[in-house]
């Protein structure tokens, strides 16, 4: 976890390094945009750090889509490969 | 990429088509595709081949119907910016998902073959970060870098294609136990009209970034041409990697760098699997830089940023993190890359394309056309 925290924090401070300086200069609705775009960022680094079993936003999709996908592909699988 | 609208020429588009066509599929496809398919995997490969040129077309379709504008400009004309807005939500889940994986394959690729004890976040966030620099380049600087890689590329994928010929028995392309033929090739053209082929459609989100110019000399030529490089490339892959292996092609995970490590001429060339190895996951690294830029584009076109490569770090940084725990295992990121991904390109992507030609004809351009 140390060593996760650490890796998140770096990047973050790297981040901060890089785009810093222009979002001191965004106001009003560019500022409430980065802000917006930030948070899923933190929500997957705390995923990250804590090793948490929280959905991920394109899981969302994986959800949806696994079970006919598994049974398609447990259909095809069926007829051996050659 | 600077406040003026960016612009490429059909060359560079082509680049990028090729460059993401082969990219991270060439190394990773012909294990799942000879596990599924078999002998039969080149045949598969072949017919998926022949479904992305029809979602090519269709691409290109909807780029002349609609002269050069934008596909969320044109979309949110057609069906209204609610339902639009979904349609590209899901496109963006589909992207930040493809780019994680792309990078997490870069990663487990590195840390599993060439430099086991460096950790894989390592080689995530390097990787990224080059994904991330160069989307900042701006798009015209990525393709014109890529003209380079992809020279690269093409060039030592063929050398060990060429120079492994002595290791190809033809006779292993004959099944060993003759079973059912039907089912094995299209579960092996089900993940290949997904991954790579059918992920042609993304570009319906690039393809407008070619300056329409009226009276300019037909380009599309240009785009199907890289296409079919890419295709024959990886075709051959395929089948090079069923003559020299067989059967037991479904067991390496990565089988054109097993194949550059059996190549021995003499004293003189052995162990060239290391230099082919970062040749070919430069593929890799550009198709994430592609599905980076057409990730920030859809965002860009959301959020009121001044500066249109704001999102470029963050999001690269969420990309970053979602490699990292999306997959909890290798049998996990084969389920969701080579069972679910797939099946969601040709879903989504086939739906997005239909849905998009489909208005076109029936209301022409939209409103605003």
């Amino acid at each position: 976890m140390i060593v996760r925290l650490g890796f998140s924090v770096a990047l973050f401070a790297a981040l901060a390094v890089a785009q810093g300086a222009s979002v001191k200069k965004m106001r009003g609705k560019e500022l409430a945009a980065f802000t917006l775009l930030l948070l899923p960022v933190l929500y997957q680094d705390a995923i990250y750090v804590r090793q948490a079993d929280w959905p991920s936003l394109p899981e969302l999709m994986g959800v949806l889509l696994k079970t006919p996908a598994a049974a398609l592909d447990r259909f095809l699988a069926s007829g051996g490969n050659g | 990429m600077t406040g003026r609208k960016e612009q490429i020429t059909p060359g560079q588009m082509s680049v990028l088509i090729t460059a993401t066509t082969l990219g991270s599929s060439i190394v990773f496809i012909p294990h799942p595709l000879a596990h599924y398919a078999g002998q039969y995997a080149w045949i598969s490969a072949s017919l998926a081949a022949v479904f992305g040129t029809l979602m090519l077309a269709a691409v290109l379709y909807l780029n002349r119907a609609h002269r050069g504008r934008s596909i969320m400009e044109y979309s949110a004309a057609l069906f209204g910016k609610p339902l639009s807005g979904l349609m590209f939500f899901i496109v963006l889940l589909m992207l930040l998902f493809a780019v994680s994986a792309i990078v997490s394959g870069i990663g487990d690729f590195f840390s599993g073959v060439m430099m086991k004890e460096t950790p894989a976040y390592i080689f995530n966030a390097t990787s990224l970060f080059a994904a991330a620099a160069t989307v900042r380049a701006g798009i015209k600087v990525t393709a014109r870098m890529f003209v380079l890689l992809l020279t690269v590329m093409v060039a030592f994928i063929s050398a060990v294609l060429v120079l492994a010929i002595p290791l190809y028995h033809s006779g292993m392309l004959l099944p060993i136990w003759p079973r059912e033929m039907a089912r094995p090739v299209l579960h092996g053209l089900l993940l290949t009209a997904g991954f790579p082929f059918g992920e042609i459609f993304l570009y319906a989100l690039l393809i407008h970034l070619v300056p329409a110019a009226p009276g300019a000399a037909p380009w599309r030529g240009k785009l199907y041409k890289g296409y079919a490089l890419a295709a024959a490339l990886l075709i051959m892959a395929v089948l090079c990697s069923s003559m020299a292996f067989g059967p037991a092609s479904d067991v390496f995970i990565y089988s054109l760098f097993k194949l550059a490590s059996e190549i021995h001429i003499g004293d003189m060339m052995e162990r060239t699997e290391s230099i082919v190895g970062i040749a070919l996951i430069l593929g890799s690294y550009m198709k994430a830089t592609v599905y980076l830029y057409m990730l920030n584009l859809i965002v860009k076109g959301w959020l009121p940023f001044k500066d249109e490569r704001t999102a470029v770090y963050p999001l690269a940084l969420m990309c970053l993190f979602l490699s990292l725990t999306l997959f909890d295992s290798p049998a996990d990121f084969f389920s969701q890359v080579y069972v679910i991904w797939p099946f969601a390109v040709l879903l989504v992507g086939g739906t997005f394309l239909t849905l998009h030609a489909g208005m076109t004809a029936i209301r022409g351009t939209g409103k605003g056309a």
